[in-house]
């Protein structure tokens, strides 16, 4: 009679115990309850969007989350200083393009593809092949995964739909079509503003994200095929020559000293017929308390240079830290699942930060309620067209970005741009570590 | 025109009879109000920079007349948690400048009274290095003892510049304080120690004032420290205002709130001690 | 109790030359000497951050420095800088304080207004100037276009950025100055005034022969105490410019600090560190042997 019993009950408990898995998935959420992991995080959308929701993941996992946020600026400064210092860090926000060279040397990131293909670790249906192949590579270095996509970034032409269409103006298609619209509307009168043709970033190393666009579809190049700077090529002089004439002649005053901020600013305040910046701040641009054009700006991808229409695509993932424990990198690795999972990333892409998954961009949801068709399929050309590799291919980013800043700088102010930009290739060469 | 009083004896007033009195008095207001506007304007238009929205910062012609909001001041404590900044702050600078005083007065007193120059020149060795210097060392070493995002961390870094400040000023209160009473009270059957504390002490308690405020004041503003080695939970005052710089963001608006913020308590405690502030600098100027 | 306490009384009297400072230089050794020790050890390194150690080059980064055109950039932006706010706090200062020097209604009130930049803090108050000084939308260029003046570019212009942001640091400095020069006004003794009016001297001749020896030494000692953090000016210029446009006030300090921390670059930051102190220590080598002058006099 026992023994009957013991065996049912086994039985049962086998049972019970099928079901549940096959109820909640292969993974059990609450396998690292009571971890505590932190996570750096930059200023970002992203961070403004999932912060809130983390009590939701803490409830369903058990796991303690602390996210720490700092302005851009500083955020690199504090991450680099935190890993290097040996810091209590289990993830962080990184820009793959920018940072994966330095910290893969310096074993600051943790290769993914084990969790992933752990069956006890990834959800079935949470799906990696979702995400953009452009993005997934980009976010790879030597063949390992080391961070999955946030935030997929291109750069778009934003433009003044109500004043195209009121001085019967076309999208321009090629570059120098785009410095003869600028021209037309540079100095003209609106709405008792003068206006200038187009903004850009100006602000040396930070305008690099931008003209690397110009470079690649004026046919140059950061490097040569013998890995020395190519810089002194006519494709790249060309390229810094028409950004920085642009930019004089047809931008604001003070060009040298336009980041984003000052950029968009100008567009929103509604002194720029045009802009060409990050995709991402449509969210900015379309939102009347901050935006004096919301509702009259439409959006297309880069006019094509001489070598082609090629932006650049740069992402911001979430990594795990090689620094941590066993432990927390999987505790971290179950916070980067649910964050990117499916739900996730088509809140976040309604919430205006663009996704890497495919879904949430094809979903039903998001294209109801999508205002903004042109911005879409600019975005989703541009992503199909993009360039990942848009800083130089180098370990120390930063200093390398820098020195091309300068001759960014050069070319708006009217100097000698050929003999700049040779100048810097010499220092690029000299300066830069692979 | 007697308008400016270039040296004359300023006891003097504003020279003259009847009509040329008035004219010249008017003048001289005038002249003052002027001086006094450059420190006005930027104060009020940091205030009215946080009263406006994103869209009216950016709008040119700047608006002076407009429908102020309290948004952004409510935001700034409320989503940015600024109480807790204040708080931090407070107890950093309060803490540097507390130990500073216990630390600093007795070295300053010996150093005035036993002429040692050489510990002179090490504080002002501390005073002339570039804070950036020391950086790097100071986050190994706390990351070490896991000192990071802690009041011990950052109350150390800060004493780097409250020590030598309140080292430097009272030297010159001491070195201006006569010897002879502290003989007097030895005489009386005081120990030096107790001299120290209950004659020397309260004669320069205009110089502890003077370098107790000046060192609170800089530990309040201070940035860069602050800004490596905080965490969220020791998150100073400055560091808070760059939380309105995101990515794809300045919010302007919320700067000014911040800013003022930050600013007014300063300032007003300020005022309240201007003369203090000013005499004590005064004095380690001339003394020096 | 009391026995106790006098006999560590006269235990710390006996020794008072060298109990007194010695916490304090024992505080200030771990606070400051051995993070020094520790950056002049990273001089002479090769390293940058996060990858391998450093790596022992000798005088290699000192070499690399003398090369560097952005390190003569840096010492020139610095000069330029310091040379022409000092001189133009000092002056402005000097003048302004003798504007108020006599009894005026209202004086309180100047004193107070005047406390404000001072006090503020610098962070803050240079990102209000930042809005305030964009050439398309800010107010300063409003306001001079308003009264018929073309708006000028500020710091947005590689040719403006220094003077733009020496208008700056003298509207945040002048004032203190002001007020620790006008207590010394206060203080000067009436009788060589007395003396030179007697004598028939005008009022130019009384400021230039009288007033301002009289007050050169709070001068010198205002201009010591301000130069110290001037040349060292860091949040004002990193919240305002970054050193732009391009690097045209980028100050050798600045250039340390994104050497240091943008590029990672620990052995050559510090190499450079070692170079602005050793600029801010000459400077007030000079200035000391100019005040220990002025006092023969």
């Amino acid at each position: 009679m026992k023994r009957r019993a013991l065996g049912l009950s086994l039985v049962m408990l086998i049972c019970v115990g099928a079901f549940s898995s096959v109820a909640l998935g292969a993974v059990n959420w609450k396998q690292l309850q009571g971890t505590e992991i932190r996570f750096l995080m930059n200023k970002h959308p992203f961070t403004t969007f999932i912060e809130p929701k983390i009590p939701e993941f803490e409830k369903l996992t058990g796991i303690k989350v602390t996210i720490e946020a700092f302005p851009e600026d500083q955020y690199r400064n504090k991450r680099t200083i935190e890993l290097n210092a040996g810091g209590k860090v289990d993830g962080y926000m990184i820009m793959p393009g920018q940072d994966d060279l330095h910290y893969w040397k310096a074993g600051w990131l943790q290769p993914m593809d084990g969790y992933n293909s752990d069956p006890a670790l990834t959800e079935a249906d949470w799906n990696f092949k979702d995400f953009f192949p452009s993005f997934a590579k980009a976010s790879s270095v030597d063949g390992k995964l080391i961070g999955i996509v946030i935030n997929a970034e291109t750069s778009l032409l934003a433009y003044r739909k109500d004043l195209f269409t009121k001085l019967k103006v076309k999208v321009p298609q090629t570059m120098k079509e785009l410095e003869e619209t600028a021209k037309l509307f540079h100095g003209k009168e609106v709405e008792g503003k003068k206006m200038v043709g187009i903004t850009l970033r100006g602000k040396g190393a930070a305008a690099t994200s931008q003209w690397v666009d110009f470079l690649y579809s004026f046919g140059g190049s950061w490097t040569t095929a013998e890995g020395k700077s190519n810089f002194a090529s006519p494709q790249d002089i060309a390229a810094f020559k028409f950004y920085g004439d642009l930019l004089r002649n047809y931008g604001p005053q003070g060009g040298t000293m336009l980041h984003w901020a000052e950029s968009t600013s100008m567009f929103m305040e509604g002194k720029a017929a045009m802009i060409y910046d990050a995709n991402v701040f449509k969210a900015l641009y379309e939102n009347p308390k901050e935006s004096k054009v919301a509702g009259n700006v439409g959006y297309a991808v880069i006019p094509a240079g001489p070598a082609g229409r090629l932006p650049h695509v740069s992402n911001w993932s979430l990594s795990i830290s090689k620094t941590s424990t066993p432990e927390r990198q999987k505790a971290a690795w179950l916070f980067i699942q649910w964050a990117t999972n499916k739900e996730n990333c088509l809140g976040a892409l309604l919430a205006g930060v663009p996704a890497g998954r495919a879904s949430a961009w094809n979903s039903k949801e998001y294209k109801s309620k999508d205002d903004h068709p042109d911005w879409t399929s600019s975005t989703m050309k541009s992503f199909e067209i993009g360039q990942p590799q848009w800083n130089p291919p180098v370990i120390n980013v930063p200093e390398i970005r820098d020195i091309t800043g300068q001759v960014i700088v050069d070319a708006i102010e009217g100097k000698d741009v050929a003999a700049s930009a040779k100048k810097a290739a010499e220092l690029m060469d000299k300066k830069m570590e692979r | 025109m007697e308008l400016c009083n270039l040296g004359a004896d300023p006891s003097e007033g504003i020279v003259g009879t009847g009509m040329t009195k008035t004219f010249k008095s008017i003048l001289f207001y005038a002249g003052a109000v002027a001086l006094c506007l450059p420190p006005v304007f930027v104060f009020v238009w940091m205030i009215l920079t946080g009263l406006k929205t994103g869209v009216q910062n950016i709008s040119y012609p700047p608006e002076f007349i407009f429908m102020p909001t309290l948004e952004n001041f409510r935001a700034v404590f409320q989503q940015h948690n600024f109480f807790r900044y204040l708080m931090n702050s407070l107890i950093v600078a309060g803490l540097a400048t507390g130990i500073s005083l216990v630390l600093g007065l007795p070295a300053a007193y010996s150093i005035a009274k036993y002429r040692q120059g050489k510990i002179g020149i090490l504080i002002l060795v501390a005073r002339m290095t570039p804070f950036v210097s020391y950086l790097l060392p100071w986050y190994i070493i706390f990351r070490h003892l896991k000192l990071i995002d802690t009041y011990t961390a950052l109350t150390i870094t800060h004493l780097i510049i409250t020590l030598p400040m309140v080292i430097w000023l009272m030297v010159s209160f001491f070195e201006g304080m006569p010897e002879e009473l502290e003989d007097a009270a030895m005489i009386d059957g005081c120990t030096r120690l107790q001299s120290f504390l209950m004659i020397v002490l309260p004669l320069v308690r205009n110089g502890i004032a003077t370098s107790a405020i000046l060192s609170f004041i800089f530990s309040w503003n201070q940035f860069l420290f602050s800004l490596i080695l905080s965490g969220p939970k020791t998150k100073t005052v400055p560091v808070a205002v760059y939380n309105f710089i995101s990515y794809g963001k300045i919010d302007w608006a919320g700067i000014g709130a911040a800013a003022t913020l930050i600013v007014l308590p300063v300032s007003v405690f300020a005022f309240f001690v201007r003369r203090t502030i000013v005499q004590g600098l005064t004095m380690g100027a001339l003394k020096d | 109790m009391k026995n106790a306490f006098s006999a560590v009384s006269r235990f710390i009297d006996r020794r008072q030359a060298f109990v007194y400072p010695a916490p304090a230089v024992i505080a200030i050794f771990f606070i400051v000497v051995i993070p020094i020790a520790y950056n002049l050890y990273l001089t002479f390194t090769k390293w940058t951050i996060g990858l391998g150690q450093p790596r022992w080059i000798g005088f290699g980064n000192f070499v690399e420095l003398i090369s560097d055109e952005r390190v003569l950039n840096g010492v020139k932006v610095m000069v330029y800088f310091s040379g022409l706010s000092l001189s133009l706090e000092l002056v402005l200062g000097l003048l302004i304080a003798i504007y108020f020097n006599r009894e005026f209604k209202g004086s309180e009130i100047v004193q107070a207004i005047y406390i404000f930049p001072f006090a503020a803090t610098p962070v803050a108050v240079a990102l209000i100037w930042r809005i305030m000084l964009n050439p398309e939308i800010g107010v300063m260029n409003y306001l001079l276009r308003s009264v018929g003046l073309p708006g000028s570019l500020w710091v947005s212009s590689p040719l403006t950025v220094i003077p733009a942001l020496v208008m700056v640091d003298v509207w945040k400095w002048t004032p203190m100055i002001t007020l620790i020069v006008l207590a010394g006004l206060k203080s000067l003794p009436h009788d060589p005034y007395e003396a030179a009016r007697i004598d028939g001297a005008n009022t130019f001749q009384i400021f230039w022969y009288v007033t301002l020896p009289l007050i050169r030494p709070v001068m010198i000692a205002a201009l010591m105490l301000r130069s110290l953090d001037n040349l060292k000016e860091f949040d004002m210029i990193y919240t305002i410019t970054q050193g732009g446009p391009g690097i045209s006030s980028e100050t050798l300090y600045l250039y340390s600090y994104n050497v240091g921390f943008s590029f990672f670059k620990a052995g050559y930051g510090s190499a450079l560190m070692v170079v602005v102190f050793l600029i801010v220590l000459a400077f007030n080598v000079v200035m000391n042997r100019m005040r220990l002058r002025a006092q023969e006099v």
